[in-house]
């Protein structure tokens, strides 16, 4: 083993960075995001910061920067609103499918704008009757000339409405099951692509959660990534940075319920003292400092694997394994942080209850908490069968 | 156009413990950060830069060898360049005697046409040594700048605050500006300019490196004050609290001083 657990001085410096944006820039605005919405205005400002499609060619405007640094980006900010952090988050991840599997033509048309934040992206899989069972979409990408036609829906989908252009799966030839599956983008304003409402969510009320419908939609052949039936392909490879990138919102949430707990039982006084002098208290803020560390290493690991190998056998056992952990840590230290302040921490004088309700969703989104565990096991008992 | 920046790497004021048995700053209790009103000179050096052509900025500082930190972190917002002076010899030194070493690197580094300072730092908050360093090299220097405009390549007009107001002065270069906090708000760097700028060198000098250097003047011996304590007034059921407008405040307090025999 050759092991280095520090930062570089580069790491350390994009991380201060960032911190400085989301305390000064993103801070005051939580709540106002939580009723109205995020400000899109403000995710333009990370892509004038230099912080985002860091993993990205610079030769497209991007970083040359491993998957790390991304994870660096996204803790730092879901430490202060988890729901502005996906978000943003989403609005390159078109880019990275783009970059990884799209034609030159592609990567120059979509990109170079969304790197220059002029464009933003989706990513959307999930459907009313596909969530877990991914396979079971209903969505048709079907040629017809040189054109493609696409119908059906997504639900549940991050920046619907917002982004201007969709990464979305589909069933070319369903007959041919996962071979039939096919990856296509669709852009905002193409006929016959609508949006649902923004969805009223328990936690994430910031992002612009809704559904995209497909209503015999011509996209040009230009519009498919790599050929037909390549979708399958595509989507086992991304899933995995999906899950580390959860798993680093999910100890965003955690740090700042940590710490929000930590400063409080420090000023909190009963009985004559601060409550941090209780053995309970200290007991409980233990636990949750080396959970919390626990956490962020499986993710870091999971980066540093992604960045010397993407199809690594264990980063597909380890991003399943840091994204359950990393979500039951987040609503373990938000539970307990919530506990230990008392009414207080139930109010919304606090950002306790935000964390709490935002944590719940880190076990569902991207992969429920049952799914990584059964695709964990499936790769430790030796089958790489993908749960149909 | 050549302008310094003269930073100072000071303990994060919401940490810093004083020592208990010498009741100074004990430094190494609290992160070093750059001192913020020299934050917002780096700022408005910066700014220059993005209005007129050919300015070079160079980020000035004296301190112990953990002040790079500090240079590096200058370096981030874009500036070009960053030297750091940092010998034994300039250890001890108080605002005269640093005053004097920041000049002899100004002198060094030569052909300066502004040197930009925070108005005070936030550790000793004398704001001396600004208007020292411009007595040193004899040049103009106006402080508590709230604004800058450049009327040519070689006049500025400033304004520079007042307790109720402010005076616009117009001055030529070479000039020495101290800013207050009104006078910009700092960006937060860009990552991208931040890796380059970690690539650069820190030039690091001592003092052996400056040219005729008057050891009498620098560090322990060049310093005539010595800060022997640093401590919070203590509240008393004596302490009387005065209220009321700064003149009325001041009015009363005179009355009081005279009262005891103070003054």
């Amino acid at each position: 083993m050759n092991l280095d657990f520090s930062f570089t001085e580069e790491q350390q410096t994009l991380r201060k960075i960032v911190r400085e944006f989301a305390e000064k820039k993103l801070a005051p605005r939580v709540r106002e995001f939580e009723e109205n919405g995020i400000d899109y205005d403000l995710v333009r400002e990370l892509y004038k910061l230099g912080v985002m499609g860091l993993s990205l060619p610079s030769k497209y405007g991007g970083g040359d920067t491993g998957f790390f640094e991304s994870i660096i980006v996204m803790e730092e900010l879901a430490r202060i609103c988890p729901a502005f952090t996906m978000a943003a988050n989403d609005t390159w991840a078109g880019a990275v499918v783009v970059n990884a599997f799209g034609k030159v033509s592609q990567k120059k048309k979509y990109i170079i704008p969304n790197l220059k934040g002029e464009i933003f992206s989706s990513f959307a899989t999930t459907e009313a009757g596909a969530g877990s069972d991914t396979f079971s979409m209903q969505t048709t990408i079907i040629p017809d000339g040189d054109e493609f036609v696409v119908n059906g829906s997504k639900a549940w989908i991050t920046n619907a409405s917002v982004a201007d252009y969709y990464i979305i799966w589909g069933y070319t030839d369903k007959s041919k099951r996962t071979r039939g599956f096919t990856t296509a983008i669709l852009e905002k304003g193409m006929d016959g692509f609508t949006f649902g409402k923004k969805e009223e969510l328990c936690g994430f009320r910031a992002s612009f959660t809704g559904s995209l419908y497909f209503d015999n939609v011509r996209i040009p052949a230009d519009n498919i990534i790599g050929s037909p039936g390549d979708g399958f392909m595509h989507l086992m490879t991304l899933l995995d940075a999906g899950r580390v990138a959860m798993a680093a919102i999910a100890n965003g949430i955690s740090q700042a319920a940590m710490e929000t707990a930590i400063n409080y039982v420090q000023q909190r006084e009963q009985f004559g003292r601060p409550l941090a002098d209780f053995q309970s208290i200290r007991m409980t803020i233990a636990d949750m400092w080396t959970e919390l560390e626990a956490s962020k290493l499986l993710s870091y690991k999971c980066a540093y694997l992604a960045d010397k190998n993407p199809m690594d056998e264990e980063l597909i056992r380890l991003a399943s394994s840091a994204k359950y952990y990393a979500s039951d840590v987040a609503m373990k230290i938000a539970t307990d942080a919530l506990q230990m302040c008392g009414s207080m921490g139930y109010s919304k004088e606090m950002l306790l209850e935000k964390y709490f309700r935002d944590a719940k969703f880190m076990a569902i989104g991207e992969g429920t908490t049952q799914i990584q565990k059964l695709i964990l096991a499936s790769r430790l008992l030796g089958s790489k069968k993908v749960i149909l | 156009m050549k302008i310094i920046v003269c930073i100072k790497q000071v303990p994060e004021s919401t940490e810093v413990k004083l020592d208990p048995k010498t009741y100074t700053l004990d430094r190494g209790s609290a992160k070093g950060i750059i001192n913020p009103f020299d934050v917002n000179a780096i700022e408005e050096a910066i700014r220059i830069t993005e209005k007129l052509e050919n300015v070079e900025t160079i980020a000035l500082s004296m301190g112990p060898p953990t002040a790079e930190d500090a240079l590096k972190e200058a370096l981030t917002y874009g500036l070009d360049a960053a030297y750091l002076l940092s010998d034994k010899a300039f250890a001890g030194a108080d605002t005269l005697a640093t005053a004097y070493t920041l000049a002899k690197a100004v002198e060094k580094i030569g052909n300066c046409d502004l040197i930009l300072c925070g108005k005070q730092a936030i550790d000793g908050d004398t704001a001396q040594v600004g208007p020292g360093l411009a007595e040193n090299l004899n040049i103009t220097s106006v402080t508590n700048v709230k604004k800058i405009d450049f009327l040519d390549e070689t006049t500025l007009r400033v304004e520079s605050e007042l307790e109720d107001g402010y005076k616009v002065i117009e001055l030529k270069l070479p000039a020495l500006i101290t800013v207050t906090k009104e006078i910009n708000i700092p960006r937060i760097p860009n990552f991208k300019t931040a890796r380059l700028a970690l690539k650069k060198q820190i030039i690091k000098w001592t003092a052996q490196d400056l040219d005729n250097v008057d050891v009498s003047r620098i560090g322990v011996d060049g310093s005539p004050t010595n800060v022997i304590k640093v401590e919070t007034p203590q509240i008393t059921k004596d302490t009387i609290f005065l209220k009321g407008t700064p003149s009325e405040v001041a009015i009363d307090l005179i009355e009081k001083l005279k009262e005891r025999h103070i003054i």
